[in-house]
């Protein structure tokens, strides 16, 4: 072996999987930095949703990723993957956020359903935007392990098994608790119809109002 | 057999739910799958359109996730970090020239170096 000839190793990280990489990542900053790229946005869309502002997300973003970093030498598959791992350190940090700033979880749709109304002018978008505003006001006063199964299940898209691994339960815990999810929110947004109708709207509506 | 109930329901939203998240808003066909219909839904689907729409996905800025980049890489951009980025052949040769350095210096002060110090020095002490 002529090891003065050896050419430095080029690792082609994109085509390796998570559980390679997170081994690679214990003693090799460009594996974690392939890690990062996978999964910043996802990272980033969750605490998004989870908080109140885009100032919020990246500094919660910025926290997650630096924890991982730091606690990827003691990390080891234990059933929980990669990606639920760092889901798991976002929740956390987020539920710290909430509990430091004592107040109720709030998801920032004020702000880009205000955005899309603006860019979908025509009048015919307005009443659809007024409907996902209150559904999306109505979500913001559920639980918050509710809250984090529709940003797992609509944002980040993953699937129930995902999700279970993320909130430690199983697949069919997930789809029964997205079931009472639902209906949670259909009866809540019928009782608001019923106040408005009665001209005793919701308190949420008469913030809105 | 409520359970059973239940747990087909959750099953249909669940299907349901993946169909509208793949765009796929046409859903007769998973509805004649569980054997009901869009009335017997109970404003589900139109819920679940609406949490698709509602949900949807934002773009961190560019700076922000380059910066964050570069933050977190520097960060282990110690010395054992640097030299494990080099290639072989160079970490061979840093390791000849420090152990080769390092003979050098313990020879000339063991040799030489101590010898014509003392020397020297000798002098200097007689004097004083």
């Amino acid at each position: 072996m002529n090891i003065f000839n050896r050419k430095p190793k080029q690792i082609d990280y994109q085509s390796l999987s998570d559980k390679e990489l997170v081994a690679l990542a214990k003693s090799d900053q460009d594996a974690f930095g392939e890690l990062y790229e996978r999964y910043v946005k996802k990272i980033y869309n969750y605490v998004y949703y989870r908080t109140s502002n885009p100032h919020d997300a990246e500094d919660l973003t910025a926290r997650v990723f630096f924890r991982a970093m730091s606690h990827i030498e003691n990390y080891v598959d234990k059933g929980v993957p990669f990606q639920a791992w760092l889901y798991r350190i976002a929740h956390n940090l987020v539920a710290n956020w909430h509990r430091d700033r004592s107040r109720r979880k709030i998801i920032p749709l004020d702000e880009f359903v205000a955005t899309s109304l603006r860019s979908e002018a025509p009048d015919r978008h307005a009443e659809d935007a007024e409907e996902r505003q209150q559904l999306m006001d109505t979500i913001a006063r559920l639980p918050a392990e509710r809250q984090q199964l529709l940003v797992l299940k609509f944002v980040d898209r993953l699937a129930n098994a995902e999700i279970g691994v993320i909130m430690d339960r199983t697949e069919g815990a997930i789809k029964s608790l997205y079931h009472r999810t639902l209906i949670a929110l259909r009866d809540d947004l019928q009782m608001q119809e019923i106040g408005k109708n009665r001209g005793n709207p919701s308190e949420s509506n008469r913030k809105k109002g | 057999m409520a359970n059973s109930e239940d747990s087909q329901f959750d099953d249909l939203l669940d299907a349901l739910t993946d169909a509208m998240l793949a765009e796929q808003d046409d859903v007769d066909h998973i509805l004649d799958r569980f054997g009901t219909s869009q009335q017997q839904t109970n404003g589900f689907i139109h819920m679940i359109r609406n949490l698709r729409d509602a949900f949807s996905p934002q773009e961190p800025s560019d700076k922000f996730v380059k910066s964050l980049k570069r933050d977190l890489m520097g960060q282990s951009n110690g010395m054992t970090a640097r030299l494990r980025g080099l290639p072989a052949r160079v970490q061979v040769a840093a390791g000849f020239a420090l152990v080769a350095g390092f003979m050098l210096i313990t020879r000339r002060r063991l040799t030489g170096g101590l010898s014509s110090d003392s020397n020297e020095e000798l002098p200097a002490l007689q004097q004083s």
